[in-house]
């Protein structure tokens, strides 16, 4: 815990609260959609990148819950669980822990919720289905055995557990102790059977347990038999966890959730549980069995190379150093990260691949919404690849082995081989993240610290699962491989220089050898399949299986980095796509082309680099010369088939362990021979090899040559063409791919402080303008007053035009630019919108409503303040609608609605407004109800009432005292908390319009201006001082004679349209000479403020302007009617009113003026009083 | 042996204990500032009187695009109100981080004091100033500076209270 970094916790905390919102949603989803794979898959990720870097930080709590919550996910995933509300809950519960975490790690920097209890709860989760749960994701491991194993460990299990129950009940404990030593023996030799020596070694412990127990037993001291429980419960709790523990970062963390998840299961097992499984052990033994399982697994092919490849590495950087040779199964990652990295282009190296990252994560998120979109997986594919030049090229190997598979991976899906699953994308997703974590680290360490050994056998897994069904086979030929080629590391580092020459990046033998290695494995596959095709009655199935070939030879040459063969691989694969449809639709195919291609293959691979043209001419050339250049080509061919030959006649000799060393020795001879492209004489001495090992096939392989299949070479050309226009297609995206939204995280308060010196600008501007007006009189002032003469006052004009013009192009630049500050302030409301889902479901749950969130125009962008203003608001009139507005799903039936209510949440822009809509179906607002309830709090007279048109009456519930009051929930619907929407949206400057027919819904909507910041305002003046009026809050503006007023209980009122408005004359408000006007008339301003209207009457209207608002000292702030300031162009400031706070003023005047008029009644005659009040 | 620690102290850091204020007269009376709070001194702004504020705050100033309090301190500390007249001055403090104008009748000069020297503010108010809002005074040569506590000047709780006396008249 003392180990957190805190240096990146700021950086962690912002990324999880991003993935912790995001989780959440997608939980919603989900409970929304139990049956979609992609929205658990969807969620994977962010819980895995918290996991990560809390892992990666140090947090040990965040990341194990996450962790266990990353467990639970992926049995659902694998529909090993249902996706119950149990689940759903124990997953919420999670997120809001994790919350909680990280709320707690901003405060103090420390976790402190504890995590068991939740854990505890996963893992009793994760057991309830304890069987598919030890269904192991690898496709390494024996499946049927460990099954089997499984079945009776499981079996055994239960049995203890019920004899321990027994027991315990006093069902002749002898007996049934007996019979648990029983069965523990057999659960030792099955365990002695699958090697887990460490498993053995605790059951023994624990049958001596046993046995001690009955002892204890006839000696007549009872006992308590916990301690078989808590067995029980740490062997089941484990088994999960192994078999996962190929998946997991590292295995060290996930021994700990081992540890964990035992001491807990042992917690919530049995309170009493003798605590005799001490946590070591446990830890232990876990590590040792997942140990047992990795040399169980048959090393798959793919990642010995991406091992050795790792290795081999490190040895190009420094190639003095002495392999070990052994490579199955071994850990080399620890020692890979002593190699040099090239320091200086590291920095380079993260940048970019930061980049990257971000690009393929957007890229594979898209890919998961849209599985079969071919044309998001080639893009994927090059910023991969770019990656991996990258790291190859710095020497990071773990980077490029990972980026690699990840890259084949895609390939096969790209290529159409492989399906595109959830799975293989959230793989992709992981591999992505671990490279992030890896850049991380290089950033921090220079060092390549996370394993990869975990993904990369993921991936191949997936690589071979649906592609090479004998990849265990390769991996067999390949580790046997490995071996020798090691063994030989003295020559082949000799060799290696020459071979520099052709292939900069395979420099390492090893991998070449393995490389070789199975290209000859596979060309002798498909050779034998071509004697085959031509007499096989069914073509299409032994296509496929040489497709299979074809395509693992060219996994292998991608990864070498061969890109013309590997293109060459591409043509070959498709040709077989072709003939395979035609021979599936029956026709008669012609498979020469097969034997073509393996001959091409064979005079291809030498000469590869040098042919500095590539593979497309080298493909029209084969086809064009046979006829033409027969004999000249045919020598080049045969030469170089025999080296083939010889080198695969090497390769097989190689198998055998006794010689391979020789045998590698000469391939590596023939090989260099035919790299340097010199005519070998080896033709002689291999024939013998040759006739050997291929007998007839080497005629058939050359005859379809000599022959030059005419029907193939229309269909190539074809193919050809076909295959430029995936890339046309590509370029079109990539330039599309550009606007791809690259975004940094900037503090808020730089954005602000910018904001301000843009507002200083705009008042700059209307200063120039104001200056050039001035400059304009002057000039006037000059030719009349001055009596400049023509030619003077032309030089005076010229001027004046050019500093309009000037100022003209300032006002403009001022204004984008004030855009511009504007727009990064802006957030899409969705940021605010995604809260509302959970906040949905948690009103909802356990009661007996059904709701539905329909979201429109999340997109909509507003000031970031603003959305931080309206979270709270907007809560409370969706936890309104919910409560009161939408009746429960009896209640809907009855009325002839649909059982689920609708909540739609709506946000629009509209000129200046951002208008959000919270629109409900339920039940309305009854204004009868409403009536009632005013007339009980006594604002208002039933008389009053009954004139009052409908709307009104609605709009009482928004008013102070009346939402405040008691609680109206159990009368009439809305009400709670509505004082408080309205109040902060007019802090805002916004107003809350409530639109309710009975029975049918309700209509809350928000109109907010756009930003704080800048506003449009009405500029008024009242004697010398200037005052700024929020042009939201202006509803209209009057001009009034004064004469027209009445006096209504002390308030000055006048009647408009029917109505009468309130009339206060801000310079009584305010407290300030007003100058008055002669002929009694006054300008008013109506002001609204959520439904109150209010004239306020000044002494002139100034006209409209975009004003920059400024705050002021709280304490002027505060109760003064004040919201800020502004600075008008001649750099005087004017006060913004604050109108929502001038209305309760006034309303507070009202009150008081009120009492005192009723009080001088009381004291003088009511005519007096009523003048005296009207001068207050 | 404590003059010699004084004196190793004074010799290892001079500045360590120099101290420079700002000196300025409201009325007869002569008060300073520490330099680093002042931010700087301008003559007469115009000032934007703000209604319902509390009788002390002059108004806003604009100073450079910022919008700052300016509070007369002879209001403030209740002197008897002079003629205000045109030559007045406005110290703009920083007064952590809450930067205020204030307006007083005359800057004299800067001057330099050992921090020792400054002596807690004798018991009796000096002219009907009240005592908690004096850090302590500095004999400079005979006559008394007055060092002011600005943050107790600026403390909110009391502007807000005597804010809402103001209204409530």
């Amino acid at each position: 815990m003392s180990d957190i970094d805190t240096e990146l916790l700021p950086d962690f905390l912002t990324g999880t609260r991003e993935h912790l919102d995001e989780i959440e949603a997608m939980l919603i989803q989900l409970v929304g959609n139990p049956e979609s794979e992609a929205i658990v898959h969807d969620l994977f990720k962010p819980i895995h990148t918290i996991k990560g870097s809390a892992q990666f930080i140090g947090l040990e709590r965040i990341a194990s819950l996450a962790h266990h919550m990353e467990e639970l996910l992926d049995q659902l995933r694998q529909r090993n669980l249902p996706v119950t509300p149990t689940v759903m809950d124990t997953l919420m519960d999670g997120r809001d822990l994790i919350s909680l975490l990280v709320s707690e790690l901003e405060q103090s920097q420390l976790e402190i919720s504890s995590v068991d209890d939740l854990i505890a709860k996963l893992i009793a989760i994760l057991m309830t289905d304890a069987r598919e749960d030890e269904t192991p994701a690898d496709e390494e491991i024996d499946q049927e055995l460990f099954q089997v194993f499984l079945d009776n460990l499981q079996h055994r299990v239960s049995e203890i557990s019920d004899r321990a129950s027994k027991c315990r009940s006093g069902d002749n404990p002898l007996e049934q102790l007996s019979g648990c030593s029983v069965a523990l023996d057999n659960l030792i030799s099955s365990a002695n059977y699958m090697g887990y020596t460490e498993l053995v070694e605790e059951l023994c412990a624990w049958k001596s347990e046993v046995e001690n127990k009955s002892v204890q037993l006839q000696e007549g001291n009872a006992s308590s038999y916990d301690f078989i429980d808590s067995r029980c419960t740490w062997i089941t709790g484990m088994f999960p966890q192994i078999a996962q523990a190929n998946e997991t970062t590292e295995q060290s963390t996930d021994a700990e959730n081992v540890q964990t998840g035992a001491a807990i299961a042992d917690d919530s097992d049995s309170g009493t549980a003798a605590k005799d499984v001490s946590a070591i052990p446990v830890d232990d033994a876990s590590a040792e069995i997942m140990a047992a399982f990795a040399d169980d697994s048959s090393a798959d092919m793919m990642a010995e190379l991406a091992n050795d490849g790792g290795r081999g590495e490190a040895r190009q950087e420094s190639p003095g150093i002495e392999s070990t040779g052994d490579t199955a199964g071994e850990d080399t990652s620890g020692e890979q990260t002593e190699y040099d990295i090239e320091y200086e282009l590291l920095g380079d190296f993260v940048t970019e691949a930061a980049e990257h990252l971000e690009e393929i994560e957007a890229l594979l998120l898209a890919i998961s919404n849209d599985m079969t979109n071919i044309d998001i997986l080639n893009d994927v594919f090059r910023p991969i690849h770019t990656i991996k030049g990258g790291a190859q090229f710095i020497g990071l190997t773990r980077i490029a082995t990972l980026s690699h598979r990840m890259e084949d991976l895609l390939d096969l899906m790209r290529r159409g081989e492989s399906v595109c699953t959830a799975e293989i994308v959230d793989t992709l997703i992981d591999g992505r993240d671990r490279i992030v974590a890896l850049c991380r680290e290089l950033e921090t360490s220079q060092r390549e610290e996370s394993k990869v050994d975990d993904l990369v056998e993921r991936l191949t897994g997936m690589i071979d699962g649906d592609n090479e069904p004998a990849a265990s086979d390769t991996g067999a030929s390949a580790s046997s491989g490995i071996g020798p080629a090691s063994n030989k590391q003295q020559t082949a580092t000799s060799m290696k220089l020459e071979q520099d020459d052709y292939y900069e990046e395979e420099s390492d033998q090893e991998l070449f050898g393995i490389f070789l290695d199975q290209l000859r494995d596979k060309t002798n596959s498909i050779t034998e399949k071509i004697i085959e095709l031509q007499m096989a009655s069914n073509p299409a199935d032994l296509l496929a299986q040489c497709r299979q070939d074809i395509e693992e030879l060219k996994s292998s040459s991608n990864y070498m980095g061969y890109e013309k063969l590997n293109d060459f691989y591409q043509n070959w694969l498709q040709e077989i796509d072709y003939a395979t449809d035609a021979a599936r639709e029956g026709k008669n195919i012609s498979i020469d082309f097969m034997a073509d291609c393996l001959e091409e293959l064979n005079s291809v691979f030498p000469q590869k680099e040098q042919n500095t043209t590539g593979i497309d001419q080298v493909m029209p050339d084969a086809d064009n010369n046979k006829p033409a250049e027969i004999s000249e080509i045919d020598i080049e061919v045969a030469e170089e088939d025999a080296l083939f030959d010889k080198l695969s006649s090497a390769l097989d000799d190689a198998m055998e362990p006794a010689t391979e060393t020789d045998h590698v020795e000469t391939l590596h001879d023939v090989f260099e021979q035919m790299l340097s492209g010199k005519p070998v004489d080896t033709r002689g001495a291999i024939d013998a090899v040759k006739k050997d090992i291929l007998s007839g096939k080497d005629l058939q392989e050359e005859a379809p040559a000599e022959k030059s299949p005419d029907p193939v070479l229309p269909e190539r050309r074809q193919d050809d063409r076909r295959g430029d226009k995936p890339d046309r297609r590509e370029d079109e995206r990539r330039s599309g791919e550009r606007g791809y939204k690259k975004s940094i995280r900037v503090d808020a308060d730089k954005i602000d402080a910018l904001m301000n010196q843009v507002g200083e600008l705009v008042v700059d501007r209307s200063f120039f303008f104001q200056l050039f007006n001035e400059m304009r009189e002057l000039q006037s002032f000059l030719k009349e007053s001055a009596g400049l003469d023509q030619r003077n006052i032309k030089q005076v004009r010229a001027f004046t035009y050019r500093l309009g013009e000037a100022i003209t192009g300032f006002g403009r630049t001022t204004n984008e630019l004030q855009e511009g500050v504007m727009k990064v302030r802006m957030l899409p409301i969705s940021q605010l919108f995604n809260r509302y889902p959970r906040l949905l479901r948690d009103l909802t749950h356990n009661t007996d409503k059904k709701v539905r969130l329909d979201v429109n125009g999340e997109d909509t962008e507003l000031d970031k303040m603003v959305v931080e203003e309206l979270a709270d608001p907007l809560i409370h009139i969706i936890r309104n609608a919910v409560d009161h507005g939408l009746e429960t799903a009896q209640q809907r039936k009855q009325a002839g609605k649909d059982e689920t209510g609708t909540l739609l949440l709506e946000a629009f822009q509209e000129g200046n407004h951002i208008v959000i809509d919270v629109t409900d179906d339920g039940r309305g607002i009854d204004p009868e109800k409403v009536k009632a309830k005013a007339v009980s709090n006594g604002l208002y007279t039933q008389e009053q009432l009954d004139q009052m048109p409908e709307e009104e009456v609605i709009k009482l519930i928004m008013s102070a005292g009346f939402s405040t009051a008691e609680k109206i929930t159990g009368t009439s619907g809305r009400g709670v908390g509505m004082d408080v929407v309205k109040t902060n949206v007019e802090k805002l400057n916004g107003t809350l319009e409530i639109e309710s027919t009975l029975g049918v819904g309700t209509r809350m909507r928000l109109k907010i201006p756009l930003t704080l910041a800048i506003i449009p305002a009405l500029m008024i003046r009242v004697g010398e001082n200037l005052f700024t009026i929020p042009l939201a809050n202006v509803e209209e503006t009057l001009h009034i004679n004064l004469s027209d007023t009445t006096t209504i209980e002390g308030t000055e009122v006048i009647h408009l349209r029917g109505q009468t408005l309130p009339i206060f004359h801000l310079h009584e408000l305010f407290n300030v000479k007003s100058t008055g006007s002669n002929d009694n008339k006054a300008f008013v301003v109506v002001v609204n403020t959520g439904g109150q209207q209010i004239g306020f009457a000044v002494d002139e209207l100034m006209g409209q302007e975009e004003v920059v608002i400024k705050p002021l000292v709280d304490y002027l702030q505060e109760k003064s009617g004040f919201s800020g300031a502004t600075i008008i162009g001649d750099g005087r400031i004017s006060l913004i009113l604050d109108i929502y706070a001038l209305v309760k003023m006034t309303a507070q005047r009202q009150v008081s003026r009120q009492k005192q008029l009723s009080a001088r009644r009381r004291a003088v005659g009511s005519g007096i009083a009523v003048e005296s009040a009207a001068h207050l | 042996m404590a003059e010699s620690i004084t004196k190793r102290r004074a010799d290892q850091d001079e500045n360590d204990d120099l101290m420079q204020l700002v000196g300025f007269k409201i009325d007869r009376e002569q008060f300073g500032v520490n330099i680093l709070m002042v931010q700087e001194i301008i003559r007469s702004a115009p000032i934007t009187p703000v209604p319902n504020s509390p009788e002390f705050v002059e108004g806003v100033i604009n100073l450079r695009g910022d919008i700052l309090p300016v509070i007369d301190l002879r209001k403030r500390l209740n002197f008897e109100l002079g003629d205000d007249g045109d030559d007045t001055w406005i110290l703009i403090l920083d007064i952590d981080g809450r930067v205020t104008g204030f307006i007083v009748d005359l800057v004299t000069n800067v001057i330099k004091i050992e921090e020792s020297e400054i002596e807690a503010a004798p018991e009796i108010a000096t002219s009907g100033l009240e005592n908690q809002y004096i850090n302590g005074v500095v004999d400079i040569g005979g006559t008394l500076m007055i060092l002011l506590d600005f943050n107790r000047i600026l403390q909110t709780d009391e502007l807000i209270r005597l804010k809402s006396l103001n209204t409530n008249q």
